[in-house]
């Protein structure tokens, strides 16, 4: 109540409101005031607050979940987003360039004879690299005995790698 | 309610806690209630409003920015669902069944009746209730809206005058003529 007078008060001197008007500004706003103040108030029923509380606890027990669809919600439309900028990127380089593989011609040989079986064992790798990458490794096995070497290597390996070149 | 201990409750709403929550139900809950009553002159009515201020605050107090006048935000937010109700309502143009208004009307008091412990003031109480209630009816809604915001609120007529959007004279003036056309209504009858 002090408050409100002191709120009253003020303002009536910043409105530059003349003394007798003023003086009776107050007294109606107090006298307002008073009427409002005696009136009985009644409380909301004990029910609904009750309810009110079930309310609350039911609608913030759903928000994590809500929460959560949320967010997967903005991941999926951010990956969908990257992928079809990816695409659009794509479409727009056109198709890449094939790799080329490590010519038949020019193989990194690993090993090539094996002098008791008579065995010739061709390993061509691409990037090999230690036995965990055994998906790039190709092994030509020629089996061929000596005395039955009919074509010339160079024909079988390329000019550069004949059986001299490469032993 | 300490000023300290509203600014952790609050701080609280804003992390989800459901005792915060409650904690705010119970320290305003019965002056929204009577604020939404006055205003809308209705019980069923204060009722709803009661119900969804709580539940719009769950969403709003998000946004809230604790600087001292927590009470004046609140009663803001409260007085701006009275008028968008009342506005729906007269778009609906709602018809009240007779029935519906004698149950109201006996609700009414009976709420005046449970908050009042001498039967003998009953009477003489729930008629002078209903006599204000009768005699805000007959105030035009802006004029009620600002006598209750500053009775239940505790709003300062700067306050008034910022969330209506009005130079700080009109507000005066507003809540001076309200207030004595109220108590020359309430004389009359």
């Amino acid at each position: 109540m002090k408050k409100l007078e002191e709120d009253i008060t003020q303002l009536v001197k910043n409105l530059q409101i003349d003394e007798q008007q003023a003086q009776e500004i107050i007294t109606d706003l107090q006298a307002g005031d008073k009427l409002l103040n005696s009136q009985s108030e009644p409380d909301p029923p004990a029910e609904l607050l009750d309810q009110i509380e079930i309310t609350i606890k039911t609608h913030l027990s759903h928000r994590p979940a809500r929460r959560v669809y949320i967010w997967s919600m903005r991941f999926a439309s951010a990956a969908a987003i990257i992928i079809i900028f990816v695409t659009l990127i794509t479409l727009w380089t056109g198709p890449g360039s094939v790799p080329v593989s490590t010519p038949l011609s020019s193989p990194k040989l690993v090993d090539i004879y094996d002098d008791d079986s008579a065995l010739w064992e061709v390993a061509l790798t691409q990037e090999m690299d230690g036995e965990e990458e055994i998906d790039d490794l190709v092994i030509i096995e020629v089996s061929l005995m000596w005395d039955e070497i009919e074509e010339p290597l160079d024909d079988l390996f390329g000019k550069e790698n004949t059986y001299e070149n490469v032993t | 309610m300490e000023h300290d201990s509203l600014e952790e409750i609050i701080r609280l709403c804003q992390q989800g806690r459901p005792e915060a929550f409650h904690s705010l139900l119970r320290e305003f809950g019965p002056k929204l209630y009577r604020f939404f009553l006055r205003t809308s002159g209705s019980v069923h009515d204060a009722e709803d409003l009661l119900q969804d201020i709580f539940v719009k605050l769950l969403e709003k107090i998000k946004d809230y920015q604790h600087q001292g006048r927590f009470e004046s935000w609140l009663f803001c937010v409260a007085a701006n669902m009275v008028r968008d109700r009342s506005r729906k309502k007269q778009r609906r143009g709602t018809v009240v069944p007779l029935h519906d208004a004698v149950r109201e009307k006996g609700q009414l008091i009976n709420s005046i009746e449970a908050s009042v412990p001498e039967p003998i003031d009953q009477l003489e109480k729930s008629e002078e209730y209903d006599s204000l209630q009768q005699a805000l009816a007959m105030l035009p809604d802006s004029d009620k809206e600002i006598i209750m915001l500053r009775h239940y609120g505790g709003l300062s007529f700067q306050e008034i005058a910022g969330h209506f959007q009005i130079p700080i004279g009109t507000a005066l003036t507003r809540v001076h003529r309200g207030l004595k056309k109220l108590k020359k209504i309430m004389e009359k009858s």
